[in-house]
């Protein structure tokens, strides 16, 4: 069974995640709005 | 502001969003099959489709890298252009992140792996009727009515969808999107709302017929929140907002 294409899916997720993460993980704790 | 609610209306919010993830729920199971289906049609291994599913975990990204694995397309190429597509989760991962300030980090990383449209419209839904953040809330979206079932669908779209002669009749592929849209109709809770998904929609589906489906969602996505941010409101906005956040 072939497996070469889930490095595709490694290198997709790796170039996707920044845009669902940037924001999110930006955010620090101590930036609660009042 | 102080937003505080009641155990009973939390209850019921979640109810609700349980509720609607049902056609969430059916509409993933749909899409995930025929993603398998065209998976398989690409030549992709059972293996190979399920990575998919679960490293990118993004329905439009995942259909578009099939189009292009079967076109011949470069990596480099295939990774761009599904970066490209999935760049409007950018601004659903802004849209939540004022409620989950004081969330650990880690936690928050794992949030945003599990971020889809589905997630997202269910979530903030969900967040600004009890005006804070409802973690529970979230992993249930995610998981529960997205990734299970996306996932289970794509193994067997990818394993015996064979057998199944042309899978398109049975209108599998228009569930996802009509749940979709069922959802967006709940989220209009005001003129600028309307506005702003009125304008997405005609310049994503007209840039999508006029040039690329793919830069159609973003430039609507992109322009059509600014188009509604410059209609008067009508009252104060949603208590989750970004510039009301106190969670």
């Amino acid at each position: 069974m072939s497996t070469e294409l889930v490095w595709l899916a490694v290198l997709m997720g790796a170039a996707t995640y920044p845009s669902r993460a940037l924001p999110l993980l930006a955010r620090t704790s101590d930036a609660d709005p009042a | 502001m102080t937003v505080s609610v009641t155990s009973d209306a939390v209850h019921a919010s979640r109810r609700r969003l349980v509720v609607d993830g049902l056609g969430i729920i059916v509409g993933a199971s749909g899409f995930g099959f025929v993603y398998g289906l065209a998976a398989r049609g690409a030549g992709f291994s059972p293996v190979e489709a399920s990575a998919m599913s679960v490293i990118v975990f993004a329905g439009a990204a995942q259909f578009a890298a099939v189009g292009y694995v079967l076109g011949g397309f470069s990596w480099l190429g295939v990774v761009l252009l599904t970066a490209f597509l999935n760049a409007r989760h950018l601004l659903y991962s802004a849209s939540l992140a004022p409620y989950l300030t004081g969330r650990p980090r880690p936690v928050r990383a794992i949030m945003a792996h599990l971020l889809t449209d589905e997630a997202f419209a269910l979530t903030i839904a969900h967040w600004r009727r009890i005006g804070r953040a409802d973690p529970w809330g979230y992993w249930w979206a995610a998981i529960v009515t997205t990734f299970i079932p996306w996932n289970l669908a794509t193994i067997l779209g990818v394993t015996v969808g064979g057998s199944i002669p042309d899978p398109t009749q049975y209108g599998l592929d228009v569930i996802f999107p009509a749940a979709m849209a069922g959802l967006a109709v709940g989220l209009v809770t005001g003129r600028r709302e309307l506005v702003a998904a009125l304008a997405g929609a005609i310049v994503g589906v007209g840039v999508g017929l006029a040039w690329d489906p793919a830069a159609g969602l973003l430039i609507g996505g992109l322009l059509g929140p600014l188009v509604g941010m410059v209609v008067p409101g009508e009252a104060a906005g949603h208590p989750g907002d970004a510039d009301g956040a106190d969670r």
